[in-house]
């Protein structure tokens, strides 16, 4: 029978405040906290908290043949813990029916990876604690920061343990082949790959409220059809989990969908919903997935570029690196947890993708998420912010 | 006997883009003080006019097309005495406009054409009654701004219908249709104030109906005032405008008292403030910018407004790794503006082409030394300002770099500055060009129009 992995996303940025050059040097909050509480408002209600509601119906009634994963930001769980507990809740108490798998990943969303080994090690851990104390479950299973993955990253999984990984089944590295089974990187590392079938996965999060395509309204059975003919065992359905109700309001049908095509393929018996873990454990990986370079599961090249694509970006995300040293140097920025706080929330991807000037579709999903009128306001905001610190640090040196 | 004025504007506060809103406000203000004068703009709060003069926005009228059989008849007959036509030797294609009081359909050919065709058909048709709410105009420059300009000078005729007036005053090229068909209409002499030329916004190579327009306009009018000498030269060599008619006028500024806010942080400030677009040399700025933080590190620099390179330059900038020194804010309300240069420690105008430059004054009276392009207007009333060749952006950096440095040398400079300041009032300006109208009324009793000293 075949094997549905669903995993959802779940992440709310911390947003920047409006930064102009007149704030360097001043007492001014960096982060916007009021629009980030309304937006997890509005994300919790209309979204998390009706499809927490969907999925605990369902593993009621089906007990044990429903399994999914989730990964949550160490950011969005501190968002819900201090503004919103009831949604907190509710992902605990799906946790608590021992059918949701939670995965490991950067505390703070972050593209650290990129910038500093040891603290991108230092994050995953603080995220590992925080699913431990929310969920009680370690993660075994590692998703990095969009889907991020290149093999450069395999000694830290190592390190850290994980068993297995997920990452985006894209087409230039399968060559062909379909990403429908079970990977590992090569013979020597002892983790396997889960891989994103985009197309399944994309059908639910961007095409099914779109009504110039062919299958609008897409339907149960037709989905049910297209994952029956799928060629290989292991279809992994990946997604925002903002897709459901925040993305697409749930007044486009898309939860009585999702319930719908769940119900109708466990009692046709179509296939079984299982964890990430569960996959690792019942499949013998099978081919290798290669990937030397960086890929993700943004935007259409599927690389980095939806985060250092351009000038701006890349400038950003030297100067946060740069940061590092004058703050290792300080010995008052050394002892201080908030500006180091602070520096870790400025590595969060969502800054760097809100400065992205691609066009057409991508860049539309680029605009939809920022906060800031255009990319280069957000660069600029962002870049008054990283003078800020300079500024502080330099004043704390001359102390 | 005081003439009584119609003055045409385009800008008007709140909605500036430039020293053009300023300067119109400020000469109305104190030639209202001297004399009748109403001001017809295409936006404003009438309400809130603090000002001796009477103003119009075009926003809160109401057009009214021809409604009466009386009214009418008046307007024809005028018409058959006074409207001599003028055909213009200019490229307006993209430029027709449909008559809007016409049954039937006409050949419109182009913008002059059409508007004679109009007039005569108030001679053939019957009652055409029709109220139209204000003028709309969301933008001052916006990408329907030739219709927008035709529209202004169609709504003026009908508001100036009932009223009598001695002379048009037209501020810049957007009122010169207006200016022109009122002269043609009503017989009254035509003064063209030149605060702004396609050659300053595009190039001494430009042409285009802009510039045929501005070229015929100029020709046409009694007397041009350009707001400085460096703007008369530019009419006589690229416009072919005899200096006989010529009289330049300077800017004032409102008075403003210096004062000192703290910066938040510890760098010094130079202030850049204009339009990012080619006629503001922007790029020659950062250059020199870029140049003197390789020497002096603890500067930042904030470029003020926005403009088509505004996003290139940001780029410009992130591929420099300069994000964190050299600071983009958008368009900064006045007030705000007042506060940069209250925290300034240096203010850069770095124009290709500025025939007056109102910020650079706005600078010297919150005591921040100037340092300005050659090729400006207020280099020749702000001669203790340091002056430089926009392009030499190595003098331009040294020059910044010493006057970041010698105290001496910026105090002598700011005290020189305010000592130029004093000559520059809107209330001097207001008298230069009161005897300017003046000697344009009573050609054979007053003496020769003013010359700025």
């Amino acid at each position: 029978m075949k094997q549905i992995c669903l995993y959802f996303q779940v992440h709310q940025p911390r947003r920047l405040h409006p930064f102009d050059v007149f704030d360097i040097g001043s007492d001014r909050p960096i982060f916007d906290d009021i629009l980030n509480i309304r937006i997890l408002h509005r994300v919790c209600n209309k979204g998390y908290e009706p499809a927490n509601d969907l999925l605990m119906r369902l593993i009621q009634r089906f007990g044990n043949r429903v399994h999914l994963a989730f990964s949550l930001s160490g950011t969005v769980m501190e968002q819900m813990a201090a503004y919103k507990p009831q949604s907190l809740k509710s992902f605990q108490d799906l946790a608590s029916t021992g059918c949701v798998e939670f995965l490991g990943e950067t505390y703070y969303h972050a593209l650290s990876f990129l910038l500093h080994e040891e603290t991108y090690a230092e994050e995953i851990l603080k995220h590992r604690e925080t699913i431990q104390q929310y969920f009680g479950q370690t993660p075994r299973i590692f998703r990095n920061t969009e889907l991020i993955y290149s093999e450069r990253l395999l000694p830290i999984m190592d390190r850290l343990g994980f068993q297995g990984l997920v990452t985006e089944g894209v087409d230039r590295l399968l060559i062909g082949r379909s990403p429908h089974y079970v990977f590992q990187p090569n013979w020597h590392r002892d983790i396997e790959i889960l891989l994103r079938d985009y197309m399944r996965s994309d059908d639910i999060a961007f095409r099914y409220t779109d009504r110039e395509w062919e299958h609008h309204p897409l339907e149960v059975e037709t989905f049910a059809q297209w994952i029956d003919e799928t060629e290989g065992e292991v279809i992994n359905i990946f997604m925002d989990y903002e897709t459901l109700g925040e993305h697409q309001g749930g007044e486009t049908g898309i939860f009585r969908f999702l319930e719908d095509w769940i119900t109708y393929t466990l009692q046709e018996n179509l296939a079984e919903f299982v964890s990430p873990s569960q996959l690792i454990r019942s499949n013998v990986p099978s081919h290798f997935f290669t990937s030397k370079e960086w890929i993700s599961w943004a935007d259409t090249e599927r690389d980095l570029s939806a985060w250092n694509g351009n000038e701006m970006q890349q400038e950003a995300l030297a100067k946060i690196q740069e940061l590092r040293q004058p703050m290792q140097a300080t010995s008052r920025a050394r002892a201080n947890p908030q500006i180091w706080d602070t520096w870790h929330y400025l590595t969060q991807s969502d800054h760097f993708y809100y400065m992205a000037t691609k066009e057409g579709n991508d860049g539309e999903v680029h605009q939809y998420f920022s906060p800031f009128a255009s990319p280069h306001a957000a660069y600029l905001h962002y870049m008054n912010v990283i003078a800020h610190i300079q500024h502080q640090l330099s004043e704390w040196s001359c102390d | 006997m005081n003439p009584r004025v119609l003055m045409l504007g385009w800008e008007y506060p709140p909605y500036i883009n430039g020293g053009l809103g300023v300067a119109t406000t400020g000469l109305a203000a104190a030639l209202g003080e001297m004399t009748p004068l109403q001001l017809i703009v295409p936006r404003a709060q009438v309400d809130l006019n603090p000002h001796a003069f009477d103003l119009i926005g075009l926003n809160q009228q109401k057009k009214r097309w021809v409604s009466q059989k009386k009214y009418r008849d008046k307007i024809i007959e005028e018409k058959l005495r006074k409207v001599k036509l003028s055909y213009v030797d200019v490229d307006l294609q993209g430029y027709e406009i449909e008559p809007k009081i016409l049954r039937k359909p006409i050949q419109t050919e182009s913008f002059f054409t059409v508007k004679r065709v109009v007039r005569e058909a108030y001679v053939e048709n019957v009652e055409v009654v029709e109220e139209q709410e204000g003028f709309q105009l969301s933008q001052n420059y916006g990408k329907n701004l030739v219709e927008k300009v035709t529209e202004y000078g169609e709504w003026v005729r009908e508001i100036v219908r009932d009223q009598d007036f001695d002379l048009i005053h037209a501020h810049d090229w957007m009122t010169f249709l207006a200016g022109l068909e009122l002269k043609a209409l009503y017989d009254k002499p035509l003064v063209l104030h030149i605060h702004s030329l396609t050659y300053d916004r595009q190039g001494p190579e430009a042409r285009g109906w802009v510039y045929e327009l501005e070229r015929h306009a100029m020709s046409q009018a009694d007397i041009v005032i350009p707001v400085s000498r460096y703007t008369a030269n530019i009419i006589t060599q690229y416009y072919g405008i005899s200096p006989h008619k010529l009289s330049p006028v300077y800017n004032g500024i409102a008075p403003q008292e210096p004062y000192r806010t703290p910066k938040p942080f510890k760098e010094r400030l130079v202030v850049f403030l204009g339009r990012i677009t080619g006629q503001k040399g922007p790029e020659y700025f950062y250059q020199a910018a870029k140049k003197l933080l390789v020497r002096d590190p603890n500067v930042r620099f904030v470029v003020a407004g926005k403009g088509d390179l505004i996003d290139p330059m940001i780029r410009q900038t992130a591929k420099d790794r300069l994000g964190d020194r050299i600071h983009f804010t958008g368009f900064m309300e006045p007030d705000r503006v007042t506060d940069m240069l209250s925290m300034a420690d240096l203010y850069i105008m770095s124009s290709v082409s500025e025939p007056f430059g109102l910020s650079a004054l706005e600078a010297a009276q919150m005591d921040v030394p100037c340092i300005i392009s050659e090729t400006s207007g207020v280099a020749e009333v702000l001669p203790h300002a340091i002056q430089v060749d926009y392009a030499k952006t190595d003098t331009m950096a040294r020059m910044m770099y010493a006057l970041l440095h010698d105290r001496e040398w910026r105090h002598r400079i700011t005290q020189g500055q305010q000592a130029d300041l004093k000559h520059l009032t809107w209330t001097k300006s207001a008298k230069e060009v009161m005897q300017i109208y003046q000697q344009l009324l009573n050609p054979n009793s007053a003496t020769r129009a003013a010359q700025p000293a």
